[in-house]
């Protein structure tokens, strides 16, 4: 052996660590120092009352394991972390099945219910929280406070001036578009249907904190993209995982009524290929692995809460396709498998998947007309007025039953299963099979569960009609 | 008299500015009944208040900032104002357990309310946006609204929101420049508390600052018409149910 194969691997060691070191001094950029008037109290005060509003509203998810495994995550990415004035970092999931995560100014982390079920491991759950703990740790929050700020006073100047000038109105209009967005953003909270987080922090009037949740400009997103994918290597996580988080949100089973920075802001597509570039640059063997199996052995309870909210929420595509993905893991598991006949019910006319159809423009602009103009019953008639939509229909009801009756003959103490039975039997008007499952439910159901009063009114007035009807 | 005159067409520009100011300020009752609550199909004689949605935003020329401390105030002032009116009405206002306090020491009520209240969010843009569909029954929440336990001793669950912006010194001066009003919109639902249609909807805006600083005087009257137009309690033709 002579001395050059020696010391070639040698020196490629030392080659790839001094790579890796540089990668990560050009992401070592100190934070901004801030210094605090009275504008950015009054900010941190308002992000530290939207945290007592979504604690109030039960919105955020309080089981000690899942928030501690956020917590654990969250904090091996702010090992390197210098203290910040005025910031605690706290990372929680929060009870909405709209697909966001999102930083206050004070360091409270927040990641949706429904970005946790569209998410495949720790690594890329590492990627969200390392984006917003950047956005908190460059104080992209006060920044735009005090941008705004300015904005508005000079739109308040040019509305005056246009008030007394008339024909100046135009250009002030155009002047203050920009700074208008977040305010446009809090006045769609007003208007559309929203997710509850949005809504409960539209409570408060600060635009700019309806701004910080739906994303910020371009610059601090792509600044946050940058710096995360840094934080995440210094803390070992592979920071391929960005990109692929990315590339997971990029999915279009449904109408998206609220379109957050996870999908839209820059394109998509963009972000992709830029963090990809950024993730190329060291090698990406010195990072761990992590299991999708782990990940949803820790959230499959947060999955399946928000398969119920997608369901209540008119996105049973998006419900579908979460239930499979536990199914897949865990195929025994009956309580999944009445969630997938849940699913396969509240479906009705509507195809599990986009049809090519629905995914061009004119697709998505019937869907959004569907989605607005019609509530969810007038939406099935329309889609059951439709032969395709009405053979569909047919064919979501039998995956539902034969799934029901699978489930019971499996353990008949399963009374969520005759409870669903009991619906899709009295939707199809079978009113002596949908009472009998649904007096199967009373029967089996524990005393105390809250859909008793509801299933014995239903169960009432079937046996009235039924005693009523005619016999020949 | 050059001086005279200019002094004299400024003035009159500042009173044109403050007449308009003023006789732009307008309060607006309006209310939309189904056709199961106006032909006495369905009578409200006793309900369940979900707790409710209140804000007090306060607007000022550097945009818009939280009023926490008084939203509260104002949130339980009207929550006052409304049951109170209620039994004024003689409508039994069902003690629900559902009180804020009540759902802090109970997380499973509160994810029910949670549920119930995001039943109700899934209406209300609709509902907004075409109240007077209200007539053609067009809108519920569907029979899940049982899941509440106060729905079963009560005819209809009342879901109502209020928002009002407060004005700032500097912009309630700006105000007689550009039109910025000091307003606040109180909305009342009546949700069947079996089937979940929505049975009827009172919306009140109120402009001025009444309604913060004396929210009876802003509201009280105009709650017992209302009630009186939608026929519930003792305005109903539909005697209580037994």
């Amino acid at each position: 052996m002579n001395h050059s194969s020696l010391l070639r691997p040698l020196f490629r060691c030392a080659i790839r660590c001094l790579s890796v070191c540089l990668s990560l001094s050009l992401w070592a950029v100190t934070e901004p120092e801030l210094h605090f008037g009275k504008p950015d109290f009054t900010l941190l005060e308002e992000a530290n009352q939207i945290d007592q509003i979504y604690a109030r509203k039960g919105l955020i998810v309080t089981d000690p394991e899942i928030t501690g495994y956020v917590e654990s995550v969250g904090n091996k990415l702010l090992a390197n972390q210098p203290p910040l004035e005025n910031v605690t970092f706290k990372f929680r999931v929060i009870r909405d099945p709209v697909v966001n995560a999102f930083a206050l100014p004070n360091g409270s982390v927040y990641v949706t219910s429904g970005l946790i079920a569209r998410l495949q491991n720790e690594a890329q759950l590492a990627g969200v929280l390392s984006h917003e703990i950047t956005h908190v740790s460059r104080r992209h929050g006060y920044l735009h406070n005090r941008d705004m700020r300015k904005k508005m006073v000079v739109i308040d100047i040019f509305q005056g001036a246009a008030a007394v000038g008339g024909a100046m109105a135009q250009g002030a209009a155009n002047a203050s578009n920009a700074a208008m967005s977040a305010a446009q953003s809090a006045a769609l909270l007003k208007q559309e249907l929203v997710g509850m987080s949005l809504q409960a922090a539209g409570q408060l009037g600060q635009a700019v904190m309806v701004a910080s949740i739906f994303g910020y400009s371009r610059e601090q997103e792509r600044e946050a993209d940058d710096s995360g994918i840094g934080r995440m290597m210094k803390a070992g996580y592979d920071p391929h995982a960005i990109p692929q988080a990315l590339g997971l949100l990029d999915e279009h089973l449904e109408y998206e009524p609220i379109i957050t920075f996870y999908r839209d802001h820059p394109k998509i597509s963009d972000r992709i290929a830029e963090t990809t570039k950024l993730a190329d640059a060291p090698p990406a063997s010195v990072f761990a692995t992590f299991s999708e199996s782990d990940y949803l052995a820790k959230f499959a309870p947060v999955i399946v809460y928000n398969i119920r909210a997608d369901l209540s929420s008119r996105r049973e595509r998006t419900a579908l396709a979460r239930t499979k993905r536990l199914l897949a893991w865990n195929p025994d598991d009956l309580s999944y498998q009445i969630l997938m006949a849940d699913c396969y019910r509240s479906l009705g006319a509507k195809s599990p998947e986009p049809n090519t159809e629905e995914l061009t423009r004119h697709g998505v602009a019937e869907d959004r007309k569907l989605y607005f103009q019609h509530t969810e019953a007038e939406e099935q008639h329309t889609l059951r007025s439709k032969a395709d939509g009405q053979a569909q229909l047919k064919l979501n009801r039998q995956s539902a039953e034969q799934t029901y009756l699978s489930v019971i003959s499996k353990d008949p103490s399963k009374f969520e299963a005759y409870l669903g039975l009991g619906f899709l039997y009295e939707e199809e008007d079978r009113k002596a099979e949908a009472a009998q499952q649904y007096q199967q439910f009373l029967k089996v159901a524990p005393s105390d569960n809250y859909q008793r009063l509801r299933i014995q009114r239903r169960s009432e007035n079937l046996q009235k009609s039924l005693s009523s009807a005619p016999t020949f | 008299m050059r001086c005279f005159r200019v002094s004299a067409s400024l003035a009159l520009v500042v009173v044109v500015f403050v007449i308009a100011a003023f006789a732009s300020h307008k309060n607006e009752n309006l209310y939309y009944v189904s056709s199961k609550l106006a032909s006495a199909d369905e009578a409200i004689h006793s309900v369940c208040v979900v707790p409710g949605e209140m804000q007090l935003t306060k607007l000022g020329m550097k945009g818009k900032e939280g009023m926490e401390k008084e939203s509260e105030e104002w949130a339980n002032a009207l929550q006052r104002i409304v049951e109170s009116h209620l039994k004024a009405a003689q409508v039994e206002v069902v003690s629900s357990a559902i009180s804020p306090d009540q759902l802090d020491a109970n997380p499973d009520a509160q994810q029910l309310v949670l549920q119930v209240q995001k039943s109700y969010d899934g209406v209300a843009a609709q509902l907004e946006k075409h109240p007077k569909d209200i007539k053609k029954d067009r809108f519920s929440l569907g029979d899940e609204v049982a899941i509440l336990p106060c729905s079963a001793k009560s005819d209809a669950l009342v879901f109502f929101h209020a928002e009002g912006d407060v004005l700032t010194g500097g912009k309630k001066a700006f105000a007689l420049l550009v039109k910025t009003v000091q307003e606040a919109n109180l909305r009342i639902s009546f949700v069947d508390a079996k089937t979940g249609d929505v049975l009827a909807l009172i919306r009140i805006q109120r402009e001025g600052d009444r309604f913060e600083k004396n929210p009876e005087k802003a509201y009280g009257k105009a709650l017992d018409r209302e009630f009186k137009k939608i026929k519930i309690g003792g305005y109903t033709a539909v005697a209580k149910k037994k």
